[in-house]
């Protein structure tokens, strides 16, 4: 996760690709916005951007969150990294801790949509491979099921049980630690 | 390097959300995460802790085997606690429960002795070959507890982190290609096996070292190396690290050092990209950047500037003041941010008083130009 330096930055600022939504919409991003995506990143390096990438599985909506996400954290790539060292004297921290919290901040901001949302940026975070959205989502979604019992997980996002009672049951014996 | 990230900041989320998560919301719309593909909803699962994803199983079919076929992240979550044995069987009864492969074993719970044993049984499961991130927090005993060498057989590692424990002596290659997270905390190990474990992990991007024992000069070359953090506050009678050279720090870009009333000298080279400097105190005897030489943090030879440098922080006594100060803009004269502490003095009055005369003749032989700091 080699982050751009000074002088590879402005080298990319010149190099800007389009990508183009499942509804047509055309973005113009520059190559260090896009290569947080792996996806995109590969078919940079295998010269075919040319006339624009066409992201067939996003939505101009979706695309353009994903585009702000890919934005603000392609400044701060390498500021992610390892910084949560175990120090056991906190205060040292402090410097450090300025570089993240802004990018904190925005990361929660940028959570605060409709369940709708979160699964379509989930599922074009997998598609375009952008590990730190992915990661940064299906987190909001682990988190709102911690703690819950399997009926209020499936009252929360209307799963319907599918499996007998003598299957669950099963299922239950088998796993009967977990539930201890 | 995402689960470096994770352990501050969801934190912090978690907490924030717990609050509100305590109502159940119905939903009547369509069931969106049971229509995830596999891979994401394996993601999902590994967030979770391993008891609540196994639960998942009992949701509906789709849920049955989901658990079972994501990567195992075994992480018990506690801050230390004295729960060994419960946390043991539940550990063995997880490793039992999930055929692998296991993504994380991270455990803070366990006591050391008596268990090695059992650990080494752990370490040598199939089930582990694959692990990336391997997190061992035991707690500070005074009979510091040797890892089986088993621990360290991971090839596929990305994140190594160690505290209050011991290399064994007879540990193998000890080489992790893939490793870019390297945290040491009150961790015994020589010189000599340190060196080769860095020389056989080049990928490393991110090192840090608490408080360690065994080496005393520590000298690496990691060209992809972008936080190197460094802290020893051991007593100074038995101080254990004395000099730390970082050679082609070409991607270096946040050095943090401990601030120390005894601390290494520090030496640099190559660092283009340094963007944060802290603390720089009076306790390194030598702080070099390149060929610009800080004694006991008074600038003794600046031969370069370092405009990448936005971020500084320094600890002083009160004495040293401006004059040093000044120096230090001259040398990074893009900086955007400068901290400066003060402390109580620690030093005796003449040490002092020889710091800041040094400083003056210093400041006097090259005058101070105009400082471009916005």
């Amino acid at each position: 996760m080699a982050s751009a330096g000074s002088g590879d930055e402005k080298a990319a600022a010149a190099a800007m690709i389009t990508l183009i939504s499942s509804d047509n919409e055309k973005f113009e991003v520059t190559e260090a916005t896009a290569t947080l995506s792996q996806t995109i990143r590969h078919m940079i390096e295998d010269g075919c951007t040319d006339g624009g990438v066409p992201l067939p599985n996003v939505t101009s909506k979706i695309l353009a969150r994903v585009i702000e996400y890919c934005k603000k954290h392609a400044t701060a790539a390498a500021g992610e990294e390892g910084s949560s060292s175990s120090f056991s004297d906190a205060a040292f921290l402090e410097v450090d801790r300025a570089f993240l919290e802004e990018l904190e901040e925005f990361d929660d901001a940028f959570l605060e949509v409709d369940r709708a949302t979160l699964f379509d940026l989930i599922l074009a975070a997998n598609y375009l491979d952008i590990k730190g959205l992915l990661n940064l989502t299906c987190q909001k979604v682990a988190d709102s099921v911690k703690g819950k019992t399997p009926e209020q997980i499936r009252e929360m996002y209307n799963i319907v049980n599918d499996l007998t009672p003598e299957e669950e049951a099963e299922i239950r014996r088998e796993t009967q630690w977990a539930f201890e | 390097m995402d689960r470096i990230v994770l352990s501050r900041k969801p934190e912090r989320r978690r907490r924030k959300r717990r609050k509100r998560s305590k109502e159940i919301i119905t939903y009547e719309g369509p069931d969106l995460i049971s229509r995830l593909p596999d891979c994401v909803l394996g993601t999902i699962l590994s967030l979770l802790k391993p008891d609540e994803g196994a639960r998942t199983a009992a949701l509906s079919r789709r849920w049955r085997h989901a658990w079972r076929s994501a990567p195992l992240n075994l992480d018990d979550g506690l801050k230390l606690a004295d729960f060994s044995y419960q946390r043991i069987h539940a550990i063995s009864q997880i490793l039992a429960a999930h055929p692998g492969p296991t993504r994380r074993f991270a455990t803070k719970s366990l006591r050391p002795a008596p268990n090695t044993s059992l650990y080494d049984d752990w370490f040598r499961l199939p089930a582990l070959d694959a692990l990336q991130e391997l997190v061992l927090h035991f707690p500070l005993t005074p009979c510091q507890a040797e890892l089986p060498a088993s621990a360290l057989r991971f090839a596929s590692l990305r994140v190594l982190d160690l505290k209050h424990c011991s290399f064994p002596s007879g540990c193998g290659s000890l080489a992790f290609p893939c490793l870019t997270y390297l945290s040491l905390h009150g961790v015994t190990i020589t010189e000599e096996l340190f060196h080769r474990m860095i020389s056989n992990s080049p990928g490393i991007e991110a090192i840090v070292l608490d408080t360690n024992s065994g080496y005393l000069r520590l000298r690496f070359s990691l060209p992809r190396l972008s936080y190197l953090a460094v802290a020893d506050s051991s007593l100074p009678c038995r101080k254990e690290l004395e000099e730390l050279v970082v050679e082609d720090a070409a991607s270096l870009e946040r050095l943090l050092l401990h601030e120390l009333d005894n601390g290494m000298s520090v030496r640099i080279i190559g660092a283009t990209k340094l963007k944060m400097i802290g603390y720089l105190a009076t306790g390194f005897p030598i702080f070099a950047l390149d060929n610009s030489i800080f004694k006991s943090m008074v600038p003794v030879t600046l031969v370069e500037q370092f405009p990448t440098v936005k971020i500084l922080a320094l600890q002083m006594p009160k004495l040293l003041e401006l004059n040093v100060v000044i120096a230090y803009l001259r040398c990074f004269p893009c900086l955007e941010k400068l901290k400066i502490k003060f402390v109580r003095n620690k030093w005796p009055e003449s040490c002092q008083e020889q710091m800041a005369r040094e400083s003056e003749r210093r400041c006097a032989l090259r005058p101070i130009c105009s400082c471009p700091v916005s």
